[in-house]
């Protein structure tokens, strides 16, 4: 299995708010979805993850509630607030014209 | 940012401790979801300050860390803590004093009903101007105008208890108990219908006088010979306008019963009251003005003569202990300059003490450099230092000022009323100041300590202490000068004799006795006063001799002092007659004495014997017929007098001051006292030896230099200590050098000059500053110098001298070091 990588600078709070699109999650599944979806490349460091969060409670794109996870532990789901998803589609679109710019770059030149 | 995100930063600033918690919580739940695989929270304190940075308050935790380091580093060196509080409590601690003051005086309205709708009216037309207006007058503008609510007027008397004890009064119309505000402590208040003697007490004649009785009211008293009756008593705190410690209010009404044949209600031309007015809502001071003016043209046809050309009533505020107008007072530019001057020394000082520490800290900032901290994060932490220090000594300085306050208060008499507790335009003055200092006294070394350069700590030093030796050198300058001049004006025979002379006042005018009737009392007053042993002469005279009454004309060659005097001044107060005759009295409409400052200016090279002398507008002529020594006796301090001297006529004897010599004032003064007063009299003589106002005119220029003074100690001090800790600096720095070139035969006068090296370029560069601040300053003082010059050359050389010698005494110590170096130990020392 290859090495795993970091998130991307810059991307981690858009793609919490993408695998929050399916409803409220704690941390830890966070950090497993997106280390699923991506195939498991992009791997989540937990001392990023958090601090990330906070901003994102501090900037009212997500809320918090405390609540039982599957194996039973007091943890805290985080809920997508209608200003994040507003939030998600901005960066989605601004990334995405990213993405195409770099590529037509790295094809042609 | 938006409201809502605000609101959580401020929910999560307060609740830290509990967020920080469950933070801690869910971490735990993470750790155990993944169970055995290893977690990558790298450091749990590095997760915990990036958090913090998340809610937006790493700026509040780096703070907390350097206030929590700075009070570590400050505790560990607490005489480096102490001297610096100690110089920064005093230089703050001057000007909060002072400021406290002027905001109490000046700033503060008075507790009184809407003070700021409270004007006082002035008298104004070009080239006069007046405080006082008369009865007649006030009664017209109360009744005609429609700019005020309200109308008011004060007017001042000393009155006497049978006992001769001096009583302060105040007299005062209807309207001004009410205007004031506030509930008596006693009975009731004056209002528009008292029982002819009725008074109120002030809270403290209440207790000298009745011991503060709650059973006061009704009780009865005697003033000036005529028997008034308790009404009320006003409480200790009781303020009105123009505050002062007074002892009782009394209806305008009465004036007559304390001064029997008073004409103050119809003589227009007697202007003995203050008139204050209450604005109607929605009028502004400029609109009053305006509203006033044809008011006092209509007023004009009731008292034609005694109503200016083109006269106008300036207002003024009147709610508040001293009206600041718009030209306020050099003294307070002044005052408040040097204050600022010395918390500058001060400053400079402690810049020299935190830049030498810095140079001891160099190792702990190169570890903290090394350990990470950027340039930016040492000079804040440094910076941080010094805004404790200096809070701290803000936080000192109000004790010290508040000492200082009431000091100022016990010693001048100041009202009782008048608050002085700092309000929070004081707080926020001492607040500045101390952000000020901080940054003034640390701002420097900061820079220099966070990244040392040799060459820059040479040049702020230098700096530095330029600016002390010019501070330092400005104040001892001007009190030299200050202290020359009350030198002056103490030793300087003024022309004429004061020491055992005395006025005596007899408001015959307020007493309905003028014109002739009054020469005939004035005769036959003068002739028993003449009798009395001890007396040695007797005249008489507008002016009071260093009393507090002017008249002064403008003329062709600049302001005259007019006096108007009988036959006995000259001899009366020993102003001598340098040519011709003293004997103004003959022919009293074209004779006139001129005093020598007036002849020399208007006939430089003539004898002004039988000239022709023209008053202001040309229309009368008087003859010279002598020419008197000069006598400044109105204004002691005025260099370029010009006195000229009229007979005095019958129209003015109602106003005539009695002017008495004696052979030894203390030893007449309770004979003239009871010869002025017989018992059959109704006129109420009051004798004030000259002595008195002598006192007063010197009580200023004394507090003036005393204060300067004190101020000039403190920065001389810290300038000489600051000096003597750089010789000594530097004489350390320098010790292998002046080894090796002892070793080399140098003389102990070569190891003397390295001790100074440093020191020349700073000393003297502050000198000439100084030199020169002071000459320009000095300049404002001029009223206070009685006459010595303001680049007086003794008073600049011997500060000069005074501060090059304390220089030099500072300096022995470490130049004796310097001088017995051993070269041997001084090449093996490191």
């Amino acid at each position: 299995m290859p090495e795993s990588l970091g998130v991307p600078p810059g991307t981690l709070a858009m793609l919490i708010l993408q695998v929050l699109r399916g409803g409220p999650l704690h941390g830890y599944v966070i950090a497993q979805r997106i280390h699923a979806l991506s195939k498991e490349v992009l791997q989540v460091e937990e001392g990023s993850l958090y601090p990330a969060l906070q901003k994102m409670l501090m900037k009212g794109w997500v809320t918090a509630e405390w609540g039982i996870s599957e194996t039973n532990r007091k943890v805290r789901f985080y809920k997508l607030t209608p200003l994040g998803k507003k939030q998600l589609a901005a960066e989605a679109t601004e990334y995405d014209r990213a993405t195409a710019a770099i590529q037509s770059v790295m094809r042609t030149a | 940012m938006n409201i809502g995100e605000l609101w959580r930063k401020l929910h999560y600033l307060v609740n830290r401790g509990k967020l920080q918690r469950e933070l801690a919580d869910e971490l735990e739940a993470h750790r155990a979801e993944m169970g055995d695989r290893a977690p990558s929270f790298g450091s749990a304190l590095k997760l915990r300050e990036d958090t913090n940075d998340a809610w937006g308050f790493g700026w509040f935790d780096r703070l907390w860390q350097d206030v929590h380091y700075g009070a570590r580093i400050l505790r560990k060196s607490p005489g480096f803590t102490l001297t610096a509080v100690a110089i920064l409590a005093l230089g703050i601690g001057l000007n909060v004093t002072a400021f406290g003051f002027f905001d109490a005086l000046a700033l503060r309205p008075l507790n009184i009903k809407d003070p700021d709708s409270v004007v006082r009216l002035l008298r104004a037309a070009p080239g006069s101007s007046a405080d006082n207006a008369s009865y007649p007058a006030f009664d017209f503008y109360r009744r005609n105008n429609v700019v005020f609510s309200s109308m008011w007027a004060v007017s001042g008397g000393e009155l006497l208890l049978d006992s001769g004890a001096k009583v302060r009064a105040r007299f005062i119309s209807p309207e001004f108990f009410n205007e004031m505000g506030g509930v008596p402590l006693l009975g009731r208040y004056l209002g528009p219908s008292d029982a002819p003697g009725s008074v109120v007490l002030s809270h403290r004649f209440w207790l000298r006088q009745f011991g503060g009785d709650s059973a006061a009211v009704g009780k009865k008293i005697r003033l000036n010979r005529s028997t008034a009756v308790v009404v009320g008593v006003a409480p200790s705190n009781f303020i009105s306008v123009e505050p002062e410690n007074l002892d009782v209010w009394i209806p305008l009404a009465d004036h007559a019963l304390y001064t029997p044949g008073s004409k103050i209600f119809t003589d227009t031309g007697m202007m003995a009251l203050r008139l204050y007015g209450r604005l109607a809502p929605g009028i502004s001071r400029k609109a009053a003005e305006d509203g006033l003016r044809p008011i006092v043209e209509q007023y004009r046809k009731e008292a034609p003569q005694d109503v200016w050309k083109d006269e106008w009533t300036p207002l003024q505020p009147g709610g508040y202990a001293v009206a600041l107008d718009s030209h306020a007072p050099p003294v307070l530019l002044i005052v408040g300059t040097l204050l600022l001057l010395v918390l500058a020394a001060a400053c400079a000082n402690l810049g020299n003490l935190m830049l030498a520490r810095g140079a001891m800290r160099a190792r702990e900032m190169s570890i903290r450099g090394a350990a990470g901290a950027s340039r930016g994060r040492i000079v804040r932490q440094l910076l941080t230092e010094s805004l404790m220090l200096a809070i701290l000594g803000a936080v000192a300085a109000f004790p010290l000022s508040w000492v200082a306050l009431r000091l100022f208060v016990v010693l001048n008499d100041a009202p009782d009323s008048i608050d002085f507790t700092p309000d929070w335009r004081v707080v926020l003055f001492a607040i500045t100041m101390a952000l000020t200092a901080a940054l003034l006294f640390g701002l420097a070394p900061a820079l220099q300590t966070s990244k040392p350069s040799v060459k820059r700590a040479s040049r702020i030093r230098m700096v530095l202490i330029a600016a002390q030796v010019a501070i330092s050198c400005i104040l001892v300058i001007l009190s030299g000068l200050m202290t020359r001049g009350l030198e002056r004006a103490l030793t300087l025979r003024p022309g004429f004799s004061f020491e055992q002379s005395a006025n005596i006042y007899l408001d015959l005018g307020t007493a309905g006795i003028r014109g002739a009737a009054a020469r005939l009392f004035l005769d036959g007053f003068r002739a028993r006063i003449a009798q009395t042993p001890g007396v040695e002469s007797v005249a008489l005279s507008l002016l009071p001799p260093l009393g507090n009454r002017f008249s002064s004309m403008g003329h062709a060659i600049g302001f005259l002092m007019m006096h108007q005097v009988d036959e006995n001044y000259f001899n009366t107060m020993q102003i001598p007659i340098l040519r011709g005759r003293g004997g103004v009295a003959k022919d009293p409409n074209t004779n006139i004495v001129i005093g020598e400052g007036v002849a020399h200016k208007r006939w430089p090279n003539d004898s002004p014997l039988g000239k022709e002398f023209p008053d202001r507008d040309g229309t009368r002529h008087w003859i010279v017929v002598g020419v008197a020594g000069d006598a400044p006796t109105v204004g002691l301090g005025d260099n370029d007098t010009m006195e000229v001297y009229r007979p005095i006529t019958d129209a003015e004897m109602a106003d005539a001051i009695v002017v008495v010599r004696t052979a030894n004032i203390s030893m007449a003064l309770g004979t003239l006292e009871k010869v002025a007063n017989p018992v059959e009299s109704s006129i109420i003589a009051r004798v004030v030896p000259m002595r008195e106002g002598f006192e007063n005119q010197m009580r200023t220029g004394r507090m003036a230099v005393m204060s300067i003074t004190a101020l000039g100690a403190v920065a001389l001090l810290v300038a000489i200590v600051g000096l003597a800790g750089l010789i000594s600096y530097s004489v350390t720095q320098r010790t292998r050098e002046i080894g090796i070139r002892m070793a080399l035969g140098a003389r102990p006068a070569e190891a003397i000059r390295v001790g100074f090296a440093q020191l020349t370029k700073p000393v003297l560069i502050g000198m000439l500053s100084g030199l020169g601040a002071a000459a320009g300053l000095a300049q404002t003082l001029r009223f206070t110098l009685f006459g010595v010059s303001t680049v007086d050359p003794i008073a600049y050389i011997s500060a000069i001298a005074l501060f090059l010698s304390l220089v030099g005494l500072a300096a022995i110590a470490p130049l004796r070091r310097a001088t017995r170096v051993d070269p041997a130990s001084a090449l093996r020392h490191d």
